[in-house]
């Protein structure tokens, strides 16, 4: 089970982060419109009455044209689709974790040394073989 | 697949994931493609767009669910088997590629909307049917239902 290392958050990747909760948001916005547009015909007109703005800003921001989405943004749409998006954070450490890896499986790199005729050391990554399990090569935490 | 990759063909995009989040899909990069997606950008707006596209790329590679045209969407000639990734956002970078079979696909070639418009799709088109023949010459693009080509990798298959 892995558990909560204050020394594992890597700021350099807090832009990363940002744009994945930029992209889950639109995303989420997706399903809610596609089920309503499927479910009860709903078009990007009739929502944009409901919400008061202007159609071609309403189908923008339903297409994710738009230069980005915001919190607001989302929860206002999701309203007016008569969805609720919970916000409800849950320990890393208590989330089932997957074993679904269908990534090639691939050995550690191995290291052979080359020694050149200047004494200089060379080191050459072996070649990648499928011969070890993924799980040996990437524990997941 | 893995001779092309051993030889730098292909890239397999591996973002960081969390515990809960599986490596369900398959996705292997052209080096052109690999290069852009990892730029990190030299002005803030750039920096942000690059986040979001490795996080549009991450959704597909953790089965988010791109059964949707505005994400990713079929181009004519549908027996082609081309596909476009529409990265959500401004400026609304475009990737294209194929499915090798379900759940695997490779990216091939990319280009921002704008200049599609002005070029448009046609040669892009064409460039990732020769990008795909260059890398797998004994296979070809899966054609069939996006709902199908969405399942998760089976490497049973």
């Amino acid at each position: 089970m892995p558990i909560y290392d204050k020394g594992a958050y890597d700021c350099s990747r807090e832009e990363d982060i940002k744009g994945e909760a930029r992209v889950s948001a639109f995303m989420a916005l997706r399903k809610a419109w596609k089920d309503r547009a499927a479910a009860s015909g709903l078009r990007a007109a009739d929502l944009a009455n409901m919400l008061g703005k202007d159609k071609g800003y309403v189908s923008r921001v339903l297409r994710g044209t738009t230069k980005t989405i915001t919190l607001e943004t989302l929860f206002v749409f999701l309203e007016a689709l008569g969805f609720v998006l919970k916000l409800n954070p849950e320990r890393i450490e208590d989330m089932s974790r997957s074993n679904f890896d269908g990534r090639p499986e691939i050995q550690p790199l191995s290291v052979e040394p080359i020694v050149r005729g200047n004494n200089s050391i060379t080191v050459t990554a072996a070649t990648i073989t499928k011969s070890t399990s993924a799980s040996q090569v990437r524990p997941v935490p | 697949m893995l001779k092309v990759q051993k030889a730098g063909g292909l890239i397999l995009y591996d973002p960081p994931r969390k515990p809960h989040e599986g490596y369900r899909r398959r996705l292997w990069m052209h080096p052109t493609v690999r290069d852009f997606v990892e730029r990190i950008g030299t002005s803030e707006t750039e920096r942000r767009y690059q986040a979001d596209v490795r996080a549009f790329l991450k959704q597909f590679v953790v089965s988010g669910d791109f059964d949707d045209d505005e994400l990713l969407k079929l181009l004519k000639p549908p027996k082609e088997g081309i596909w476009e990734f529409r990265i959500a956002f401004h400026p609304a970078v475009r990737i294209f590629g194929g499915f090798m079979r379900p759940g695997e696909f490779i990216a091939t070639n990319i280009k921002d909307r704008n200049s599609l418009e002005k070029e448009g799709f046609e040669v892009h088109r064409k460039r990732s049917r020769s990008i795909w023949s260059t890398l797998c010459p004994s296979h070809r693009r899966m054609v069939a239902a996006r709902k199908d080509l969405l399942e998760d990798f089976d490497a049973n298959l």
